[in-house]
């Protein structure tokens, strides 16, 4: 069993070697000089040439750049496999959301929202985003939910102050959204959502 | 004991209600006067106008006053109103974010550091906060603590340049060199001639 480890470690020690071959920066930069150039089947090329199923930089730039090339269903392959390479990495399933929303698979999105506030509970964009799924499924019981740990790190922020003022209005809790929308005019006068809000608020 | 509860609660609604009532017409204006001011340049006069409404309990007040003295290169007193922003709201991380840029202009490192300590406690996970307390250790030559934040975000983003780099060197001191290499290589497939990495990985060759 020990020999067992120790060949599975040399063998670890060649493969990480091996995915930092001489070639492989050439590589990735070639790949950044054609994505600059918005050259993405040669960028592409560049990073497959090298590719290896066990690098977590490769697989993340594949699934770049095939969202770049509007590939989409390939992009999120790549970023899957980065996602697999690295669990508890937050990078590729932000990177995952991109073609997603591309694709318009709102329920994969839904999941990988989840997954990223699983490993990050406290990030107010990732919050703010799965608010803004249950707001448009009418589920606004769940939207709230989200909503008020982003507003709650954020007072102020505009976008979480808007989405929870509407928010609680569907809900009935008009006084709630009074004062949120009544905030929001502090910092825009003008704005046409707040003015609605709080006209509809005193009916 | 149930009455003196009653007393309270109402005593809390007539205060919610007069702060909202004031909240609406009167603070509209002064927020849309002191926006004008600031937008040329006149931060006396916006801070002026924000003080003639105001109010200990207000949250958009004190954070807007922050703001303000900020920008007015006051930064003793935007400390104040952060701080009182944040005893308003102590779960809000935004007027702890707002409290580090007086506290970095001032160089209050010892508070810049607590001030992320509270950042974490709110936001355990948020890689910006992980990676400066990373950097203020990291200065300090207190390796061990540095590697402590940086890992984690790097854990959370292994891509990112700053975290990558950083984490190379704090590998370096630690004597950690296999690591501190791969660091620095990996640097090295985003930018191919980044001066920091090639020069980490000549001092291990």
């Amino acid at each position: 069993m020990k020999n067992f480890k120790k060949i599975a470690l040399v063998f670890c020690l060649l493969l990480s070697a091996n995915s930092f071959s001489q070639d492989t920066p050439n590589a990735c930069s070639n790949s950044f000089i054609f994505e600059s150039k918005f050259m993405y089947s040669e960028a592409i090329k560049s990073m497959n040439d090298i590719y290896s199923e066990k690098s977590y930089f490769i697989n993340a730039r594949l699934g770049w750049l095939y969202y770049l090339k509007k590939e989409y269903v390939t992009s999120i392959s790549y970023y899957k496999k980065a996602v697999q390479l690295n669990p508890k990495a937050t990078e590729p399933l932000w990177g995952i959301t991109l073609p997603q929303i591309a694709l318009e698979q709102w329920v994969d999105l839904e999941n990988t929202y989840l997954t990223i506030v699983r490993l990050d509970p406290k990030n107010s964009l990732v919050n703010y985003r799965l608010g803004m799924n249950y707001y448009y499924k009418k589920n606004y019981v769940e939207a709230l939910k989200y909503f008020d740990v982003s507003l709650t790190l954020y007072p102020t922020d505009y976008d979480a102050m808007n989405m929870t003022a509407w928010t609680n209005y569907f809900l009935g809790k008009k006084e709630e959204a009074k004062i949120l929308f009544t905030r929001i005019l502090l910092m825009y006068q003008t704005d046409a959502s707040a003015l609605e809000g709080l006209a509809l608020c005193n009916k | 004991m149930e009455f003196l509860k009653k007393i309270l609660l109402a005593a809390c609604l007539v205060f919610s209600s007069q702060s909202f009532a004031q909240d609406s017409k009167e603070l509209q204006t002064a927020f849309s006067k002191s926006y004008a001011y600031e937008a040329k340049y006149q931060y006396d006069d916006a801070i002026k106008v924000m003080k003639e409404l105001y109010s200990e309990k207000s949250y958009p007040i004190n954070i807007r006053l922050g703001w303000l003295n900020y920008i007015n290169k006051n930064y003793g007193s935007a400390i104040v109103y952060y701080q009182k922003a944040s005893s308003i709201m102590p779960s809000s991380a935004e007027a702890l974010w707002a409290m580090l840029s007086p506290q970095i202009a001032l160089e209050k490192w010892v508070d810049v550091e607590k001030t992320y300590f509270s950042i974490l406690k709110l936001e355990p996970r948020n890689a910006s906060a992980l990676y400066k307390l990373g950097l203020i250790y990291y200065y300090r030559k207190n390796y061990t603590s540095a590697k402590k934040y940086f890992d984690v975000a790097l854990n959370l983003y292994p891509l990112d340049y700053n975290t990558l780099l950083m984490s190379g060197w704090t590998n370096y001191f630690l004597g950690n060199l296999n690591e501190a290499k791969i660091l620095f290589n990996r640097v090295l497939l985003l930018y191919q001639t980044d001066a920091s990495a090639l020069e980490g990985l000549s001092l291990i060759k």
